[in-house]
């Protein structure tokens, strides 16, 4: 077990109710979506993953991590483990695809060396090498999420987390995403993608669990 | 940005060396002073020349006591003319001397405090001989008194400033951070801890801080010297006292980046 949600409830301000007692389990090697329409609850599900809301009752582990008990050091910790992407690529305009993924490296404490070394490796392993000296804005949308994928796993994580990666993507784009996930996910790192476009799942027949209005309706298939 | 924070840090920096070197004159003032103070026992008519010597005696046995000098009826005489000058004629017309002999006493240096001349005052006018003593009580009471009230000014004035600028440069930095949220959100993402976070804002506010504290004091020098042409007395504030400012202004640059920071900082990735 990697990741699990006990009787997990969010509400935000105003008694927005996102989540509403979600019991989930990921495995270790597993590559899940999360399926949903809008305001389902797909991005505070992934948020409660990564640390950054918390549960309103119930718990989240990850890990060695659980929810009951953070401080900022174990969150800055836990992240160095689960690496996240989403539609917007959020990568610095003003720096290459190079030094994009070397940041991660460099807030993880590693040496100059290492950084270049394992920079190199995964904008390689994405498809990168001949761009990454290049600015975001001269990339194409694919090669920005590449190399959003690319920073995210450089500290190989544990668990990649993807927030609607192809939303902003052409279907051929998306689809070459997908397979690079799942290249990710081939080589021992647990993926879990919230999307609202379930072809890619049933293309890739991987598990799907459905939430609807914060509650979790369907959970089948993978494993 | 950075300019107008140093500009507002360095004026109110500026204000707080103002009355520190206003404090720094009035002490040397009243260390002046201290030296200068000296107790005089006038002595009662027809005290005997070894009564007084005995006298003398007893108050050398008195701690802190540096030097005694016995000013016999004639010499404070002789003082005063020359003091007339050229109109010491008019202490022609006096038949005889009304002038009383005395006991001039000044304490040993680290020992000239009100309090103790005021103790040791208070012993000599015990002695049977002496009729009355003098010494500077009015007006060193005075001076202490200024130089208290400006201490306790120096200290609400430090006080404000440090509130000023540690506002100043938390606006400013807060004014950063919201430049650089891209970089500082992507940091958070990627496992940056807090403190790699924010050392580069803390070095940025402690370099704000020293700069307004170097420009204030070479204002506050360039003030002292067109002083020091008038009043060659002045002084300087201390090294020490510099060294404190430093200090204090790039603690308190620090402290307001840091209070920023700390409230970014706890902000959602989204």
């Amino acid at each position: 077990m990697l990741v699990e949600f006990e009787d997990v409830t969010k509400v935000y301000e105003h008694d927005i109710v996102a989540l509403d007692s979600i019991n989930l389990v990921i495995d270790k090697g597993e590559f899940v979506f999360i399926h949903g329409p809008s305001g389902a609850g797909k991005s505070t599900l992934l948020r409660l993953i990564y640390m950054d809301e918390f549960p309103t009752r119930g718990e989240v582990q990850v890990g060695e991590y659980t929810s009951k008990k953070m401080s900022s050091k174990d969150i800055a910790m836990l992240r160095r483990k689960v690496g996240v992407v989403f539609q917007d690529f959020r990568l610095i305009p003003d720096l290459t695809a190079f030094e994009n993924v070397a940041i991660a490296l460099r807030a993880a404490g590693k040496r100059p060396s290492e950084i270049t070394k394992r920079a190199n490796l995964v904008l390689h392993s994405v498809g990168l090498s001949t761009k990454r000296h290049q600015l975001p804005l001269k990339l194409s949308g694919g090669e920005q999420q590449r190399t959003a994928i690319a920073r995210a796993i450089a500290l190989r994580p544990l668990l990649l987390l993807a927030d609607e990666p192809t939303g902003n993507l052409d279907p051929d784009t998306a689809l070459s995403i997908f397979d690079l996930l799942a290249d990710i996910n081939r080589a021992g790192t647990t993926v879990v993608v919230a999307t609202h476009d379930l072809r890619h799942a049933e293309r890739l027949g991987k598990r799907v669990v459905q939430l609807e209005a914060g509650r979790l309706v369907r959970d089948e298939g993978g494993r | 940005m950075s300019v107008a924070c140093i500009m507002i840090m360095t004026f109110s920096l500026l204000i707080l060396g103002i009355f520190l070197m206003a404090t720094a004159n009035l002490r040397e003032v009243l260390r002046y002073a201290h030296e200068k103070v000296e107790i005089v026992a006038f002595l009662r008519d027809g005290v005997t020349r070894e009564s007084a010597d005995s006298l003398m005696l007893e108050i050398r046995n008195i701690p802190y006591v540096e030097t005694i000098r016995y000013v016999s009826a004639t010499e404070a005489l002789e003082r005063l003319r020359s003091e007339f000058g050229a109109r010491s004629y008019i202490l022609d017309a006096l038949d005889v001397n009304p002038l009383p002999a005395s006991i001039e006493v000044t304490l040993k240096p680290q020992y000239r405090l009100r309090q103790r001349i005021m103790s040791v005052a208070e012993r000599i006018r015990q002695f049977p001989q002496v009729e009355d003593i003098s010494y500077g009580r009015g007006w060193i009471t005075r001076l202490e008194r200024l130089v208290r009230a400006v201490a306790i000014a120096d200290l609400g004035i430090g006080l404000v400033v440090a509130i000023a600028a540690m506002v100043t440069v938390s606006y400013t930095v807060r004014l950063t951070l919201y430049a650089r949220r891209e970089v500082i959100q992507v940091l958070k993402l990627v496992g940056a801890t807090d403190w790699f976070i924010m050392w580069p804002f803390l070095i940025e506010g402690a370099i704000h801080g020293l700069v307004s504290a170097a420009l204030s004091l070479l204002i506050l020098y360039m003030g002292y010297r067109v002083i020091e042409v008038k009043l060659p007395q002045a002084v300087f504030v201390s090294p020490h006292l510099i060294v404190s400012y430093v200090v204090f202004a790039t603690g308190v640059a620090v402290l307001g980046s840091w209070a920023s920071l700390r409230s970014f900082l706890r902000e959602k990735v989204q």
